[in-house]
Protein backbone atom coordinates (compact mmCIF):
# COMPACT_ATOMS: atom_id res chain seq x y z
CA UNK A 1 0.00 0.00 0.00
CA UNK A 2 1.08 3.40 -1.00
CA UNK A 3 0.10 6.69 -1.44
CA UNK A 4 1.64 10.44 -2.54
CA UNK A 5 1.40 12.12 0.85
CA UNK A 6 0.80 15.78 0.82
CA UNK A 7 1.42 16.83 4.13
CA UNK A 8 0.55 20.83 3.82
CA UNK A 9 1.92 23.74 5.20
CA UNK A 10 0.34 23.23 8.49
CA UNK A 11 1.99 19.68 8.88
CA UNK A 12 5.41 21.02 8.95
CA UNK A 13 4.24 23.73 12.03
CA UNK A 14 1.19 24.12 14.14
CA UNK A 15 0.61 20.24 13.68
CA UNK A 16 3.79 18.64 13.60
CA UNK A 17 2.04 16.28 15.98
CA UNK A 18 -0.25 15.42 13.36
CA UNK A 19 2.43 14.42 10.76
CA UNK A 20 4.57 12.63 13.40
CA UNK A 21 1.73 10.54 14.53
CA UNK A 22 0.67 9.88 11.08
CA UNK A 23 3.73 8.71 9.76
CA UNK A 24 4.46 6.19 12.63
CA UNK A 25 0.73 4.74 12.21
CA UNK A 26 1.04 4.54 8.87
CA UNK A 27 4.41 2.75 9.07
CA UNK A 28 2.69 0.22 11.96
CA UNK A 29 0.09 -0.15 8.93
CA UNK A 30 2.30 -1.37 6.72
CA UNK A 31 1.13 2.09 4.37
CA UNK A 32 4.36 3.73 2.94
CA UNK A 33 3.71 7.22 1.78
CA UNK A 34 6.12 8.83 -0.53
CA UNK A 35 6.53 12.82 0.24
CA UNK A 36 5.43 14.61 -2.90
CA UNK A 37 8.57 16.52 -4.24
CA UNK A 38 8.63 19.99 -4.16
CA UNK A 39 4.52 20.43 -3.37
CA UNK A 40 3.35 23.71 -3.03
CA UNK A 41 0.35 25.28 -0.55
CA UNK A 42 -2.80 24.17 -2.55
CA UNK A 43 -4.39 28.15 -2.17
CA UNK A 44 -6.43 27.25 0.74
CA UNK A 45 -9.62 29.78 0.34
CA UNK A 46 -7.30 32.55 0.22
CA UNK A 47 -6.07 31.43 -3.38
CA UNK A 48 -9.88 31.09 -4.40
CA UNK A 49 -11.02 34.00 -2.68
CA UNK A 50 -8.76 36.15 -5.16
CA UNK A 51 -8.93 33.87 -7.70
CA UNK A 52 -11.11 30.63 -8.43
CA UNK A 53 -8.42 29.92 -11.26
CA UNK A 54 -5.34 30.85 -9.26
CA UNK A 55 -6.94 28.46 -7.18
CA UNK A 56 -6.76 25.56 -9.48
CA UNK A 57 -3.37 26.20 -11.13
CA UNK A 58 -1.99 26.01 -7.82
CA UNK A 59 -3.82 22.36 -6.93
CA UNK A 60 -2.74 21.30 -10.85
CA UNK A 61 0.67 21.97 -10.21
CA UNK A 62 0.66 19.55 -7.08
CA UNK A 63 -1.77 16.80 -8.76
CA UNK A 64 0.75 17.11 -11.81
CA UNK A 65 3.89 15.59 -10.13
CA UNK A 66 1.70 13.15 -8.04
CA UNK A 67 0.34 12.00 -11.69
CA UNK A 68 3.95 11.28 -11.97
CA UNK A 69 4.38 9.56 -9.11
CA UNK A 70 1.50 6.88 -10.68
CA UNK A 71 -0.13 7.09 -7.34
CA UNK A 72 -3.17 7.99 -5.06
CA UNK A 73 -2.72 11.12 -2.68
CA UNK A 74 -3.12 11.46 1.03
CA UNK A 75 -4.06 14.57 2.09
CA UNK A 76 -4.28 14.68 5.76
CA UNK A 77 -5.55 18.48 6.36
CA UNK A 78 -9.13 18.79 5.36
CA UNK A 79 -8.99 22.34 3.84
CA UNK A 80 -5.98 20.70 1.60
CA UNK A 81 -8.28 18.01 1.05
CA UNK A 82 -10.71 19.07 0.19
CA UNK A 83 -9.26 21.86 -2.51
CA UNK A 84 -7.41 18.68 -4.47
CA UNK A 85 -9.82 16.67 -4.42
CA UNK A 86 -12.51 19.54 -5.83
CA UNK A 87 -9.44 20.64 -8.07
CA UNK A 88 -8.60 17.16 -9.62
CA UNK A 89 -12.56 16.31 -9.57
CA UNK A 90 -13.05 19.07 -11.60
CA UNK A 91 -10.18 19.24 -14.14
CA UNK A 92 -10.82 15.66 -14.38
CA UNK A 93 -14.55 16.55 -15.62
CA UNK A 94 -14.12 19.49 -17.89
CA UNK A 95 -11.15 19.43 -20.42
CA UNK A 96 -11.34 23.14 -21.81
CA UNK A 97 -11.04 24.03 -18.00
CA UNK A 98 -7.75 21.88 -17.63
CA UNK A 99 -6.35 23.61 -20.73
CA UNK A 100 -6.78 26.94 -19.74
CA UNK A 101 -5.01 25.54 -16.39
CA UNK A 102 -2.29 23.88 -17.84
CA UNK A 103 -1.19 26.74 -19.68
CA UNK A 104 -0.52 28.53 -16.69
CA UNK A 105 1.65 25.47 -15.42
CA UNK A 106 5.17 25.80 -16.32
CA UNK A 107 6.67 22.90 -15.34
CA UNK A 108 4.40 19.50 -16.12
CA UNK A 109 0.88 19.26 -17.30
CA UNK A 110 -1.76 17.52 -15.72
CA UNK A 111 -3.50 14.43 -18.01
CA UNK A 112 -5.24 12.69 -16.03
CA UNK A 113 -6.36 13.92 -12.28
CA UNK A 114 -5.08 11.60 -9.84
CA UNK A 115 -7.35 10.63 -6.59
CA UNK A 116 -7.13 12.54 -3.60
CA UNK A 117 -7.75 10.36 -0.07
CA UNK A 118 -8.38 11.84 3.65
CA UNK A 119 -6.17 9.30 5.94
CA UNK A 120 -9.32 8.17 7.77
CA UNK A 121 -10.69 6.66 4.79
CA UNK A 122 -7.35 4.93 3.59
CA UNK A 123 -7.44 3.51 7.45
CA UNK A 124 -10.39 2.77 7.82
CA UNK A 125 -11.13 1.51 3.96
CA UNK A 126 -8.06 0.10 2.48
CA UNK A 127 -6.59 -1.15 5.63
CA UNK A 128 -9.59 -2.19 7.29
CA UNK A 129 -10.42 -2.14 11.07
CA UNK A 130 -9.92 -5.31 11.21
CA UNK A 131 -5.89 -5.22 10.51
CA UNK A 132 -5.54 -2.78 13.22
CA UNK A 133 -3.73 -4.08 15.80
CA UNK A 134 -4.57 -2.92 18.92
CA UNK A 135 -2.00 -3.45 21.63
CA UNK A 136 -2.97 -1.43 24.71
CA UNK A 137 -6.85 -0.12 24.17
CA UNK A 138 -8.10 2.74 25.06
CA UNK A 139 -10.44 1.50 27.53
CA UNK A 140 -11.62 4.74 30.16
CA UNK A 141 -11.20 7.31 27.27
CA UNK A 142 -14.35 8.89 26.26
CA UNK A 143 -13.79 10.35 22.62
CA UNK A 144 -15.72 12.86 20.77
CA UNK A 145 -15.45 12.77 17.06
CA UNK A 146 -15.50 16.02 16.04
CA UNK A 147 -14.94 15.57 11.92
CA UNK A 148 -15.32 18.88 11.39
CA UNK A 149 -16.35 20.28 7.55
CA UNK A 150 -14.45 19.39 5.08
CA UNK A 151 -13.86 15.68 6.16
CA UNK A 152 -17.23 14.78 4.35
CA UNK A 153 -18.61 18.34 3.12
CA UNK A 154 -19.89 19.10 0.34
CA UNK A 155 -20.61 15.73 -0.72
CA UNK A 156 -19.60 12.81 -2.36
CA UNK A 157 -16.86 11.67 -0.22
CA UNK A 158 -16.11 8.39 1.72
CA UNK A 159 -18.71 9.15 4.53
CA UNK A 160 -21.66 10.71 5.45
CA UNK A 161 -21.77 14.75 5.99
CA UNK A 162 -25.29 14.80 8.22
CA UNK A 163 -23.43 11.73 10.15
CA UNK A 164 -20.11 10.12 9.50
CA UNK A 165 -18.81 7.17 11.53
CA UNK A 166 -15.24 6.35 10.12
CA UNK A 167 -13.73 7.97 13.26
CA UNK A 168 -16.21 6.65 15.48
CA UNK A 169 -16.05 3.12 14.23
CA UNK A 170 -12.07 3.73 14.67
CA UNK A 171 -12.21 4.84 18.17
CA UNK A 172 -14.33 1.93 19.27
CA UNK A 173 -11.96 -0.30 17.03
CA UNK A 174 -8.98 1.17 19.41
CA UNK A 175 -11.15 0.25 22.67
CA UNK A 176 -12.09 3.50 23.39
CA UNK A 177 -15.71 4.95 23.61
CA UNK A 178 -17.23 6.97 20.82
CA UNK A 179 -19.92 9.02 22.39
CA UNK A 180 -22.77 10.13 21.09
CA UNK A 181 -22.04 14.32 20.02
CA UNK A 182 -24.35 15.87 17.74
CA UNK A 183 -22.11 19.03 16.91
CA UNK A 184 -19.38 15.94 14.84
CA UNK A 185 -19.94 18.33 11.89
CA UNK A 186 -20.68 22.11 12.91
CA UNK A 187 -18.16 24.28 11.62
CA UNK A 188 -15.24 25.89 14.22
CA UNK A 189 -14.55 28.88 12.00
CA UNK A 190 -11.49 27.86 11.07
CA UNK A 191 -11.61 28.96 7.99
CA UNK A 192 -12.08 33.11 9.15
CA UNK A 193 -10.38 32.82 12.04
CA UNK A 194 -7.53 35.65 11.91
CA UNK A 195 -10.03 38.38 10.13
CA UNK A 196 -13.40 37.15 12.25
CA UNK A 197 -12.01 35.79 15.92
CA UNK A 198 -15.00 36.55 17.65
CA UNK A 199 -16.91 34.73 15.35
CA UNK A 200 -14.83 31.54 15.36
CA UNK A 201 -14.70 31.54 19.39
CA UNK A 202 -18.07 31.41 19.41
CA UNK A 203 -18.46 28.82 17.48
CA UNK A 204 -15.56 27.17 19.04
CA UNK A 205 -16.79 27.30 22.68
CA UNK A 206 -20.53 25.57 21.64
CA UNK A 207 -18.59 22.40 20.65
CA UNK A 208 -16.26 22.30 23.10
CA UNK A 209 -19.47 22.45 25.61
CA UNK A 210 -21.02 20.30 23.67
CA UNK A 211 -18.50 17.91 23.81
CA UNK A 212 -18.31 18.41 27.45
CA UNK A 213 -21.88 17.70 27.93
CA UNK A 214 -21.74 14.73 25.73
CA UNK A 215 -19.65 13.25 28.56
CA UNK A 216 -16.53 13.09 26.75
CA UNK A 217 -13.58 13.15 28.24
CA UNK A 218 -11.27 14.03 25.51
CA UNK A 219 -12.12 15.02 21.64
CA UNK A 220 -10.69 13.54 18.27
CA UNK A 221 -10.08 15.57 15.30
CA UNK A 222 -8.32 15.10 11.74
CA UNK A 223 -7.84 18.96 11.15
CA UNK A 224 -5.13 20.69 12.02
CA UNK A 225 -7.37 24.09 12.05
CA UNK A 226 -10.13 22.57 13.95
CA UNK A 227 -7.29 21.26 16.64
CA UNK A 228 -5.79 25.09 16.50
CA UNK A 229 -9.03 26.52 17.78
CA UNK A 230 -10.42 23.74 19.74
CA UNK A 231 -6.47 23.16 21.56
CA UNK A 232 -4.48 26.19 21.24
CA UNK A 233 -7.54 28.45 21.47
CA UNK A 234 -9.26 26.29 24.29
CA UNK A 235 -7.75 28.70 27.26
CA UNK A 236 -9.62 32.11 25.27
CA UNK A 237 -12.13 30.60 23.99
CA UNK A 238 -13.12 29.37 28.29
CA UNK A 239 -12.42 32.99 29.01
CA UNK A 240 -15.00 34.49 26.79
CA UNK A 241 -17.40 31.83 27.21
CA UNK A 242 -16.84 31.93 31.21
CA UNK A 243 -16.32 28.28 31.19
CA UNK A 244 -13.76 25.62 32.09
CA UNK A 245 -13.71 22.98 29.81
CA UNK A 246 -9.87 21.82 30.26
CA UNK A 247 -10.90 19.07 27.38
CA UNK A 248 -8.00 17.29 26.15
CA UNK A 249 -7.89 17.65 21.99
CA UNK A 250 -5.91 14.84 20.18
CA UNK A 251 -5.19 13.88 16.60
CA UNK A 252 -7.02 10.80 15.88
CA UNK A 253 -3.61 9.09 14.68
CA UNK A 254 -2.15 9.79 18.10
CA UNK A 255 -4.94 8.49 19.51
CA UNK A 256 -4.51 5.37 17.48
CA UNK A 257 -0.89 5.40 18.44
CA UNK A 258 -1.50 5.25 21.79
CA UNK A 259 -3.82 2.30 21.34
CA UNK A 260 -0.99 0.50 19.11
CA UNK A 261 1.92 1.05 21.18
CA UNK A 262 3.81 3.24 19.00
CA UNK A 263 6.66 4.69 21.19
CA UNK A 264 4.90 8.79 22.41
CA UNK A 265 7.88 10.53 21.41
CA UNK A 266 6.35 9.80 17.43
CA UNK A 267 3.16 11.02 18.93
CA UNK A 268 3.93 14.78 20.17
CA UNK A 269 1.54 14.45 22.95
CA UNK A 270 3.93 17.46 24.59
CA UNK A 271 3.26 19.82 21.82
CA UNK A 272 -0.77 19.85 22.56
CA UNK A 273 -2.05 23.09 24.70
CA UNK A 274 -4.02 21.11 26.89
CA UNK A 275 -2.08 18.22 28.36
CA UNK A 276 -3.69 14.93 28.26
CA UNK A 277 -1.29 13.83 30.71
CA UNK A 278 -3.65 13.55 33.71
CA UNK A 279 -6.55 12.08 31.67
CA UNK A 280 -4.11 9.32 30.21
CA UNK A 281 -3.04 8.66 33.96
CA UNK A 282 -6.07 8.75 35.66
CA UNK A 283 -8.88 7.40 32.90
CA UNK A 284 -6.85 5.39 30.86
CA UNK A 285 -4.28 3.22 33.10
CA UNK A 286 -6.71 2.87 35.99
CA UNK A 287 -8.96 1.19 33.57
CA UNK A 288 -6.51 -1.20 32.11
CA UNK A 289 -5.12 -1.68 35.16
CA UNK B 1 -32.81 43.14 6.72
CA UNK B 2 -32.70 45.47 3.84
CA UNK B 3 -36.56 44.41 2.63
CA UNK B 4 -36.86 47.91 0.98
CA UNK B 5 -33.83 47.11 -1.71
CA UNK B 6 -35.37 43.58 -1.73
CA UNK B 7 -38.59 45.15 -3.66
CA UNK B 8 -36.61 47.62 -6.15
CA UNK B 9 -36.07 45.42 -8.55
CA UNK B 10 -33.83 45.18 -11.65
CA UNK B 11 -32.61 48.56 -11.66
CA UNK B 12 -30.03 47.81 -14.56
CA UNK B 13 -28.69 45.05 -16.01
CA UNK B 14 -26.25 43.03 -14.45
CA UNK B 15 -22.28 42.66 -15.21
CA UNK B 16 -21.11 39.89 -17.20
CA UNK B 17 -20.16 37.89 -13.78
CA UNK B 18 -23.27 38.55 -11.81
CA UNK B 19 -24.89 37.56 -15.42
CA UNK B 20 -23.03 33.75 -14.93
CA UNK B 21 -23.95 33.60 -10.98
CA UNK B 22 -27.45 34.04 -11.89
CA UNK B 23 -27.49 31.25 -13.90
CA UNK B 24 -26.02 29.26 -11.31
CA UNK B 25 -28.84 30.11 -8.88
CA UNK B 26 -31.65 30.25 -11.27
CA UNK B 27 -33.14 26.51 -9.51
CA UNK B 28 -33.11 28.60 -6.14
CA UNK B 29 -36.59 27.87 -4.96
CA UNK B 30 -35.99 29.91 -1.63
CA UNK B 31 -36.72 27.12 1.14
CA UNK B 32 -33.59 28.72 3.21
CA UNK B 33 -32.26 25.40 4.42
CA UNK B 34 -28.95 27.15 3.34
CA UNK B 35 -29.56 29.95 6.14
CA UNK B 36 -31.03 27.55 8.12
CA UNK B 37 -28.01 25.90 7.96
CA UNK B 38 -25.53 28.62 7.96
CA UNK B 39 -23.39 28.32 11.25
CA UNK B 40 -22.75 32.32 11.04
CA UNK B 41 -26.52 34.33 9.77
CA UNK B 42 -26.14 36.27 12.75
CA UNK B 43 -22.83 38.23 11.98
CA UNK B 44 -24.27 38.47 8.58
CA UNK B 45 -26.10 41.47 7.05
CA UNK B 46 -27.89 39.51 4.46
CA UNK B 47 -28.68 35.56 4.99
CA UNK B 48 -27.53 33.03 2.09
CA UNK B 49 -31.13 32.86 0.74
CA UNK B 50 -31.61 36.61 0.39
CA UNK B 51 -28.32 36.65 -1.21
CA UNK B 52 -29.86 33.99 -3.69
CA UNK B 53 -32.66 36.74 -4.33
CA UNK B 54 -30.54 39.69 -4.67
CA UNK B 55 -28.55 38.18 -7.33
CA UNK B 56 -31.64 36.64 -9.06
CA UNK B 57 -33.11 40.50 -9.06
CA UNK B 58 -29.55 41.89 -10.17
CA UNK B 59 -29.12 44.00 -6.64
CA UNK B 60 -25.34 43.20 -7.57
CA UNK B 61 -24.45 46.53 -5.31
CA UNK B 62 -26.28 45.20 -2.69
CA UNK B 63 -24.87 41.83 -3.24
CA UNK B 64 -21.24 42.44 -3.42
CA UNK B 65 -21.39 45.28 -0.86
CA UNK B 66 -22.53 42.91 1.55
CA UNK B 67 -20.27 41.00 4.56
CA UNK B 68 -21.91 37.84 3.79
CA UNK B 69 -19.18 36.29 1.89
CA UNK B 70 -16.65 37.29 4.18
CA UNK B 71 -18.49 36.13 7.04
CA UNK B 72 -18.86 32.95 5.62
CA UNK B 73 -16.33 29.94 7.07
CA UNK B 74 -16.67 28.13 4.05
CA UNK B 75 -18.06 24.66 6.13
CA UNK B 76 -20.40 23.97 3.00
CA UNK B 77 -23.23 22.81 5.07
CA UNK B 78 -25.61 25.05 2.96
CA UNK B 79 -24.06 23.30 -0.54
CA UNK B 80 -24.14 19.74 1.53
CA UNK B 81 -27.89 20.44 2.22
CA UNK B 82 -29.11 22.38 -0.65
CA UNK B 83 -32.45 20.66 -2.50
CA UNK B 84 -31.25 21.92 -5.19
CA UNK B 85 -27.53 21.19 -5.46
CA UNK B 86 -26.40 24.74 -5.69
CA UNK B 87 -22.94 25.17 -4.81
CA UNK B 88 -23.74 28.16 -2.41
CA UNK B 89 -20.58 28.02 -0.96
CA UNK B 90 -18.19 27.90 -4.11
CA UNK B 91 -20.83 30.78 -4.82
CA UNK B 92 -19.95 33.04 -2.01
CA UNK B 93 -15.81 32.43 -2.52
CA UNK B 94 -16.96 33.63 -6.13
CA UNK B 95 -18.21 36.92 -4.64
CA UNK B 96 -15.22 37.47 -2.98
CA UNK B 97 -13.12 37.38 -6.11
CA UNK B 98 -15.76 39.85 -8.03
CA UNK B 99 -15.88 41.95 -5.50
CA UNK B 100 -12.41 42.46 -4.99
CA UNK B 101 -12.39 42.92 -8.78
CA UNK B 102 -14.80 45.38 -8.88
CA UNK B 103 -13.16 47.41 -5.62
CA UNK B 104 -15.84 46.77 -3.47
CA UNK B 105 -13.84 45.36 -0.50
CA UNK B 106 -11.19 47.61 1.11
CA UNK B 107 -12.05 45.61 4.54
CA UNK B 108 -9.45 43.99 7.18
CA UNK B 109 -10.78 40.56 5.48
CA UNK B 110 -9.10 41.18 1.61
CA UNK B 111 -6.19 42.25 3.78
CA UNK B 112 -5.56 38.76 5.39
CA UNK B 113 -6.04 36.63 2.11
CA UNK B 114 -3.82 38.99 -0.25
CA UNK B 115 -1.19 38.64 2.62
CA UNK B 116 -1.65 34.83 2.52
CA UNK B 117 -1.51 34.93 -1.45
CA UNK B 118 1.56 37.12 -1.06
CA UNK B 119 3.33 34.50 1.28
CA UNK B 120 2.54 31.18 -1.06
CA UNK B 121 3.70 33.35 -3.99
CA UNK B 122 7.42 34.06 -2.61
CA UNK B 123 8.20 31.07 -1.16
CA UNK B 124 5.59 28.49 -2.39
CA UNK B 125 3.93 27.50 1.01
CA UNK B 126 2.38 29.20 4.31
CA UNK B 127 4.99 30.74 6.66
CA UNK B 128 2.32 31.64 9.32
CA UNK B 129 3.96 34.01 12.23
CA UNK B 130 4.72 36.02 9.21
CA UNK B 131 1.05 36.31 8.23
CA UNK B 132 -0.01 37.02 11.53
CA UNK B 133 2.19 39.84 12.17
CA UNK B 134 1.69 40.95 8.82
CA UNK B 135 -2.34 41.17 9.07
CA UNK B 136 -1.73 42.16 12.36
CA UNK B 137 0.81 45.55 11.28
CA UNK B 138 -2.11 46.69 8.50
CA UNK B 139 -5.23 45.89 10.62
CA UNK B 140 -4.95 46.26 14.08
CA UNK B 141 -1.60 46.46 15.93
CA UNK B 142 -2.92 46.13 19.15
CA UNK B 143 -4.53 43.09 18.12
CA UNK B 144 -0.88 41.52 17.96
CA UNK B 145 -0.52 41.76 21.37
CA UNK B 146 -3.84 39.62 22.22
CA UNK B 147 -2.33 37.17 19.78
CA UNK B 148 1.12 37.23 22.22
CA UNK B 149 0.22 34.88 24.60
CA UNK B 150 -0.55 31.79 21.80
CA UNK B 151 1.84 33.25 19.84
CA UNK B 152 4.34 32.12 22.78
CA UNK B 153 2.38 28.65 23.87
CA UNK B 154 3.09 27.67 20.27
CA UNK B 155 7.09 29.34 20.38
CA UNK B 156 7.12 26.77 23.86
CA UNK B 157 5.21 23.55 21.93
CA UNK B 158 7.58 24.12 18.96
CA UNK B 159 5.22 25.03 16.42
CA UNK B 160 6.09 28.05 15.23
CA UNK B 161 8.45 27.49 12.06
CA UNK B 162 10.49 31.27 11.84
CA UNK B 163 12.01 30.27 8.11
CA UNK B 164 10.15 30.00 5.22
CA UNK B 165 10.36 26.39 3.92
CA UNK B 166 11.40 27.49 0.28
CA UNK B 167 10.31 25.07 -2.40
CA UNK B 168 12.70 24.76 -4.97
CA UNK B 169 9.78 25.68 -8.04
CA UNK B 170 9.15 29.16 -6.93
CA UNK B 171 9.89 30.32 -9.96
CA UNK B 172 7.11 27.90 -10.94
CA UNK B 173 4.67 29.35 -8.81
CA UNK B 174 5.41 32.84 -9.11
CA UNK B 175 4.69 32.64 -13.07
CA UNK B 176 1.56 30.54 -12.02
CA UNK B 177 0.41 33.66 -10.39
CA UNK B 178 1.78 35.84 -12.78
CA UNK B 179 0.10 34.29 -15.61
CA UNK B 180 -3.65 33.85 -14.37
CA UNK B 181 -5.02 37.60 -14.32
CA UNK B 182 -5.77 39.28 -11.46
CA UNK B 183 -3.95 36.80 -9.15
CA UNK B 184 -1.61 37.78 -6.55
CA UNK B 185 -0.88 41.05 -5.27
Amino acid sequence: MKYAYYPGCSLGAAAREYDSSLRAVCQRLGIELAEIEDWNCCGATPATTLDPLLSLALAARDLATVERQGLAMMAPCPGCYKNLRKASLSLAKDEELRQRVNETLGGAKLQRSPEVRHPLDIIVNDVGLDNIPVEKPLQGLKVACYYGCAITRPRGGFDNPENPQSMDRLMETLGAEAVPFPYKTKCCGGAVFLPREELALELTAKILAKAKASGANCVAVGCPLCHLLLDMYQFKVEARAGMTFNLPILYFSQLMGLAMGVDEKELGLERLAVSPASLLREEWTQATA
Amino acid sequence: MADQKILRLGEKAPSEEMAALKETVASCMQCGTCSASCPVTRAMDYTPREIMRLIMTDMEEAVLGSQTMWVCASCYSCAARCPRDIEITDLMLRLRSIAIKKGYQPRADVAFYRHFMSIVRRYGRMLEPELMIRYGLTTNPLKLLGMAPIGLTMLRRGKLAFKPDLIKGRREVREIFDRVEGGGE
